[in-house]
């Protein structure tokens, strides 16, 4: 399963693609549009050169079948389940074609910030199909399998990735510490749009190598589904787009 | 993590480059004597050829937790015998990293050289005083040096069937502070600037500040980097450092 999150993950940062965004508006996937003030411009990925040939990677009709293919190898379902891997790997293609990345910059000050944002949006169809794959993936070790979970947790979505970030966040914590962090806080904006927004400053230390992060999320609630959004930057400039982006949420339209 | 730490090496590097003298003023015994002999000295200066191979020497460990600010720990990258690695600096509970570098001549020709900047009397010699002047001059050319090399290095790598564009890395350099004493007694000198790598489209704002110090009678070179966002703190932790190292 690490593999895959990390395959997942190594995916979802190196994807790019066409996105409308105007010099102070952050304009996501789905159309909402955060105004993040006059001192803030976004630069989509789609403008870079690799931007593109990840574009048209993502566009090739057999990414499926080389995602289904690595799913498959990285055995996060059983042996015996041939549709899974599939029905993944199709869904993965899916989200990774809509998703975005945007580097937000601000010259204020005399200082200069920088922050990456990488936006998914998911479908309702797509999270239900993803609860259920994720009911049917291998539980990690020392877990109860995924065909014991109660009627109720599966229900509730969060049984396998809750299981696994927890056995994530015990492995990590050997080279990650958190610190000043908030928990889920619920609003709705100015014109009614549903969100969630949290954040943490985390420092990953690797062998002596300390790497001071800010990680913020703020997820857009739609009719049809949502947007997953995550704001990655050095803590000083996390803590700079953090404050803007919990305004402009606000005010998302 | 390490390539990022080659980042700022290679940015003093393109600005030193080289500067001008020749010969190695000795160290005169006073301040009156040292400015007798450094105008003698200054008749025969010549082109000097400093760079970064004359400071390829790790210094010791520097570091240590009495000479580091409170709110700071060093973090060794080469074990206990070299101060290059990061300081981790802890504020408003804000976690800041900045990779840290003391180097110390090479040579003794540079060795030499260097006692010119710390002078009895704490004045400077003829010969440094060119010296900081060629670097300055090379540290407000590092950004059309350092474009130059990016686009050669692309053109060698550039084919019709990968059109790479010409323009895929270059570097801006603005918010030159050129190299001057910050400190007269001890002598220090300082210099920074705030440069900003465009890797294909991307930005990546970068923060430079170098401090050349006497510390156990030999000249020392601390070069610290770190995100340009957190350019007041590494620069106020840096001070702080190397005021203790200073003698």
């Amino acid at each position: 399963m690490k593999k895959w999150v990390a395959a997942a993950a190594a995916a979802v940062m190196m994807t790019t693609g066409v996105l409308s965004a105007n010099a102070d508006n952050l304009v996501l996937p789905e159309g909402q549009t955060l105004p993040l003030g006059s001192e803030v411009n976004v630069w989509k990925g789609s403008q870079s050169f690799v931007g593109g040939v990840v574009e048209d990677f993502l566009g090739k009709e057999d990414l499926p079948n080389v995602l289904e293919k690595n799913i498959r190898e990285t055995g996060v379902f059983p042996e015996s389940d041939e549709t899974s891997p599939h029905e993944l790997a199709q869904l993965t293609a899916r989200v990774l074609k809509n998703s975005r990345l945007y580097q937000l910059r601000s010259d204020v000050n005399d200082t200069f910030y920088t922050g990456l944002v990488i936006s998914l949006p998911v479908s309702g169809n797509d999270m239900a199909q993803m609860l259920k794959l994720a009911s049917a993936a291998r539980m990690p070790e020392g877990h109860t399998s995924s065909g014991s979970l109660t009627e109720e947790e599966r229900e509730a979505g969060s049984d396998v990735a809750g299981v696994v970030f927890d056995k994530a966040m015990t492995e990590w914590s050997q080279f990650l510490t958190v610190g000043e962090h908030s928990s889920w806080e619920d609003g709705v904006s100015s014109s009614g749009v549903p969100y969630s927004k949290a954040h943490a400053n985390l420092v990953i230390n690797q062998s002596g190598l300390l790497l001071p992060v800010y990680v913020g999320g703020f997820i857009l609630k739609g009719d049809n589904g949502a947007t997953y959004n995550i704001l990655i930057a050095d803590q000083t400039s996390g803590d700079y787009f953090g404050e803007i982006v919990d305004n402009a949420l606000q005010e998302i339209k | 993590m390490k390539k990022w730490i080659a980042v700022p090496c290679l940015i003093w590097a393109l600005g030193a480059g080289t500067a001008m003298a020749a010969d190695v003023p000795a160290v005169p015994p006073s301040a009156a004597e040292a400015v007798e002999q450094d105008k003698e000295d200054a008749r025969a200066i010549g082109p000097l050829d400093l760079n970064m191979a004359d400071w390829y020497e790790q210094a010791g460990y520097l570091l240590t937790e009495d000479r580091l600010p409170d709110n700071t720990t060093f973090h060794s990258l080469m074990g206990t015998k070299s101060s290059g690695g990061l300081l981790a600096i802890n504020k408003d509970g804000k976690t800041v990293t900045a990779c840290v570098s003391i180097l110390s001549p090479a040579s003794d020709r540079t060795r030499m050289f260097m006692q010119g900047f710390f002078m009895p009397g704490d004045q400077m010699s003829i010969a440094s005083s060119l010296e900081v002047m060629a670097f300055n001059r090379r540290l407000y050319r590092m950004e059309a040096d350092a474009n130059m090399m990016f686009l050669n290095t692309i053109k060698k790598f550039r084919t019709p069937e990968t059109p790479i564009p010409y323009d895929l890395v270059t570097l801006s350099v603005n918010r030159i502070h050129p190299a001057a004493a910050m400190s007269l007694s001890p002598r220090i000198y300082d210099s920074d600037f705030r440069s900003i790598f465009v890797v294909d489209g991307f930005m990546i704002p970068v923060y430079s500040r170098l401090y050349l110090f006497k510390q156990g009678g030999e000249a020392r070179l601390m070069i610290l980097g770190s995100w340009d966002s957190d350019h007041e703190l590494v620069k106020d932790t840096g001070d702080k450092i190397v005021k203790k190292l200073a003698q």
